[in-house]
């Protein structure tokens, strides 16, 4: 017990001598680590001020502006707990453990995936820990909401006749008729959504879906540790949306081939859905990228100055991290700004504005090189979450309309587009 | 603070500790016992620290009043006891029954009356019942005032126990405030009561919590009796193990710091009636109401021949009900087991006895069950609802079941909680201890490792609020 007594009574010289705790990330939640607060001085003094001046009410209120609402004992504690020695030890200590309960549980049950962990991620891990991946939703998207969403592309073609519209819509695992876990969930959505909004397309619209048609085959295409498609996936994507968007624009430049692939050999991906659960299967999934020639061409914001959205060059050069967790796909394929724009040379005069998810990253490249000009939207990152075509259209000059991602991006926008 | 905030276990406790022990006259640990007290409901309750300085303020002194009169001036010192008595219940009346007052009378009256409640000060319920235990016993003389401000502070707010209790009385550590010790065996002791309970709480009922908030807030109409049962199984056991983990820890505590607080439970789960349970449950706060309320009716009301003891227990138990929470609920809950104490105390107690122990301890386990239904689902008219899924009335699963919202991986939490709520790890720990220092030494590795845990989860997921820090 004397242990005890150390451990606790030396915690605070370790933050003391620690000292600088600013700017420092989780890698496993990949999130920038909260900073212990300061302390308002300023409030101090004010107070102090205000109870020599005999306004004792005044002076309480002030010197403990921080502190009577909790606000500083909040910050304080969450810094604490980010700042804790060997905390993502401690924290997959008792992930590990309850996963041992959960293992435990199951068993006997004899079910084909068991919950990665004990909170409400939804994640499931295969019995053989080969792959993670989402349950089916509780309750398939609502016809409501598909029809919505129907309602919002049948305005954009109306209003906007002369632009060709597309929809690639990527069925993910919880959402699909090939999650292993449908005979657990009679009311998840099992291609139900997918189905709902193919049959109802309105006059104009183009839809490609990328679907699996068993686990196997999801397999090949997804990660087993994260919840985007692999490259193979991306590229059969790819290959479908090219094929679509020719049909009409004939002249459209050969389609990419990639020379080969290339295997980061020294980690192991272990993506998102590993990290939410912190579980990190065993092989994890090996980071492949394509080989690919592209035209000369550049990323632009919305000033037209040249801007990095990703590490590609980085990582071409051997400069990656090896730790566990990295998300090694946003870090290597790009994060989705509120807008950019690849610009192209090459013999294109038609553009392309593709509106889509973190799926569309791998392959924005790819479908960016037979325009002039392509610009990137993640409407999620729009302000307040809506996004006007019209007035974009008033600014850029566009040909095309690409519409790519998982459901929440294609058939039940929980944003706003305005026609 | 919370105890189980990082910041009290690895900021206030070492610190406080460090000073409380580095000091070199022993009389200063009292005022360090204040001043880190001060600190810790300051950090938790800023806007009612100076509520608590004035309820010490105003005890102390007349503490010392009724002390200085009681000798020459009987009725003067009543009267005074009674003045500090009702500004003491005036203080919770206040805080935590104001609201609750003015919404009952204006329901009655029809009326619409708007009334703001102000925030309840943490800990109320407890130091108010400390402040009268004191003013009393000071009056009846069982207690010599304090004159001493500084070792009165510390009885009244030392940190261990000023949330949640238990509710202690000066006697009970008027020693150990005469002369603070360092007790190295005690301090072993506590660092293990402290971890015991604060793996109670972090590993066990914050666990079952998962489990209860998920089905107390599911409409009653549609769960199954699987689902039904697995919530109010799992409430009875995260009750018991959140407030008792809680008062591990503060008697854990205590013993670091030398001082022997009063047990609070003593396994209420195995009572063979419900008269035993209240023996066992929460017993400083039975205790207080024995003695200050039970007691002073029974030889006020001596000479009422009928129903006496029952119409007793019934208001001594509708007020430990209110004593609960200001709603409804805890009324009737508090109604509930008085009625049924009034019923065993008229003869149906030592019929009990006679039947065999496996239907006793069926018989408490089950009425104190049912009573957690009144407690836990604060609308009464949700009380049918679940009532009826418990016995059936919605089949055997439901829509909603355990298996469709996903909880199977909860089950082993009730499970390991129940080992919890028997004497048996009690009695394993006892036996390892006095077999040699190697089963000492395996002991400590034990607690160290639950310890390692419970940090950890803490880190992983956080942690919920004591369901007693709201009473």
């Amino acid at each position: 017990m004397i242990l005890f007594y150390i451990t606790i009574c030396s915690l605070p010289f370790y933050w003391i001598i620690e000292g600088d705790f600013k700017n420092k990330r989780s890698l496993i939640e990949y999130r920038t680590l909260e900073p212990f607060p300061t302390l308002p001085e300023e409030d101090f003094k004010m107070g102090i001020r205000y109870l020599f001046q005999a306004h004792p009410v005044e002076g309480w209120k002030t010197f403990g502006g921080e502190f009577l609402p909790g606000r500083y004992q909040s910050a304080f504690e969450i810094a604490l707990s980010d700042h804790f020695p060997l905390r993502s030890t401690g924290i997959r200590l008792a992930n590990d453990f309850n996963r041992l309960k959960i293992k435990l549980v199951y068993a006997p049950l004899n079910r084909i995936a068991n919950p990665a962990d004990m909170r409400k991620t939804g994640i499931y891990v295969s019995t053989e820990d080969s792959t993670l991946f989402y349950a089916p939703r509780q309750v398939a998207i609502k016809r409501e909401f598909i029809d919505n969403t129907l309602e919002i592309y049948r305005a954009i073609i109306n209003t906007h006749p002369q632009i060709n519209i597309y929809v690639y819509s990527i069925e993910l695992i919880e959402h699909s008729l090939a999650n292993p876990l449908n005979i657990n969930y009679p009311n998840g959505d099992a291609g139900r959504s997918l189905a709902y909004f193919a049959e109802n397309i309105p006059e104009g619209l183009t839809l490609g879906t990328f679907t699996v048609n068993d686990f196997d085959e999801y397999q090949d295409y997804f990660y087993r540790t994260d919840h985007h498609w692999n490259i193979y996936g991306a590229l059969k994507g790819y290959k479908e949306i090219y094929r679509m968007l020719a049909k009409n624009y004939p002249e459209i430049s050969p389609r990419i081939e990639p020379k080969g692939f290339y295997t980061f050999p020294d980690f192991e991906f272990h993506g998102s859905l590993a990290r939410f659960t912190l579980y990190k299967i065993q092989p994890g999934d090996s980071f492949t990228i394509p080989i690919i020639d592209l035209p000369a061409h550049r990323v632009l914001d919305e000033e037209g100055n040249r801007i990095d959205i990703h590490k590609r060059a980085e990582y071409h050069s051997g400069e990656y991290s090896v730790t566990p967790f990295t998300d090694h796909y946003v870090e290597y394929f790009g994060w989705n700004p509120q807008f950019y724009m690849y610009e192209f040379e090459n013999n294109a005069d038609r553009n392309l504005l593709l509106i889509g998810d973190s799926h569309a990253s791998s392959i924005r490249r790819l479908l960016a090189s037979h325009y002039q000009h392509t610009y990137a939207v993640d409407v999620r990152n729009q302000p307040e979450g809506y996004f006007s075509l019209s007035d974009f259209l008033l600014k850029y000059e566009v040909d095309d309309v690409l519409f790519i991602g998982g459901p929440y991006q294609t058939i039940n926008h929980d944003y706003v587009i305005a026609p | 603070m919370p105890l189980t905030s990082l910041t009290f276990m690895f900021v206030f406790l070492p610190i406080f500790l460090l000073l409380f022990y580095v000091l070199p006259f022993s009389n200063w640990r009292n005022g360090i016992l204040v001043l880190g007290s001060l600190i810790f409901f300051g950090w938790a309750d800023l806007t009612h620290l100076p509520l608590l300085v004035l309820v010490i303020l105003f005890n102390y002194g007349f503490g010392l009043i009724i002390g200085s009169l009681k000798g020459y001036k009987h009725t003067a010192a009543r009267f005074m006891m009674w003045v500090a008595v009702l500004a003491n219940l005036f203080g919770l009346i206040f805080y935590k029954y104001a609201g609750f007052i003015v919404q009952s009378l204006a329901d009655f009256a029809n009326l619409t009356i708007e009334f703001e409640q102000r925030g309840l000060p943490l800990g109320i319920s407890f130091f108010t019942f400390s402040a009268i235990a004191y003013v009393v016993d000071v009056y009846h003389g069982s207690e010599s005032a304090q004159k001493n401000p500084i070792r009165f502070s510390s009885y009244l707010i030392m940190f261990p126990k000023l949330l949640q209790g238990p509710i202690t009385r000066l006697g009970q550590v008027k020693n150990e405030l005469n002369n603070p010790k360092f007790v190295p065996n005690e301090m072993i002791a506590g660092a293990r009561r402290f971890i015991g309970g604060l793996a109670k709480k972090i590993l066990l009922a914050d666990s079952l919590a998962l489990i209860t908030d998920k089905v107390f807030s599911l409409d009653f109409n549609q769960i199954g009796v699987d689902l039904a049962w697995f919530g109010l199984i799992s409430y009875t056991l995260q009750i018991y193990l959140d407030f008792s983990g809680y008062t591990d820890m503060a008697i854990g505590l205590g013993k670091m710091i030398g001082f022997k607080l009063p047990e609070n439970f003593n396994f209420p789960y195995i009572s063979r009636s419900i008269t035993d349970f209240w023996r066992r449950w929460h017993m400083t706060l039975t205790a207080w109401f024995r003695t200050y309320l039970f007691i002073p009716l029974e030889f006020a009301r001596k000479r009422e021949k009928l129903l006496r003891q029952q119409t007793n227990i019934l208001i001594v138990f509708l007020l430990t009900g209110l004593w609960h929470g200001a709603s409804w609920n805890f009324v009737i809950w508090g109604v509930y087991f008085g009625l049924i104490l009034a019923i065993e105390a008229s003869g149906f107690g030592r019929f009990l006895k006679k039947l065999p122990v496996v239907f006793q301890y069926t018989y408490s386990l089950a009425l104190v069950m049912l009573g957690w239904v009144f407690f836990r689902i604060p609308v009464v008219s949700n009380w049918k609802p679940f009532l009826s899924a418990l016995v059936g009335g919605n089949g055997l699963t439901a829509d909603v079941s355990i298996r469709s919202l996903g909880m199977i991986y909860y089950i082993p939490y009730p499970l390991m909680a129940v080992l919890f709520c028997v004497p048996l790890f009690f009695r394993i720990e006892k036996k390892i201890d006095q077999v040699s220092p190697v089963g000492r030494l395996v002991m400590d590795l034990l607690y160290l490792a639950l310890f390692v845990l419970s940090i950890s989860s803490i880190l992983a997921k956080g942690f919920n609020a004591f369901i007693y820090a709201q009473f």
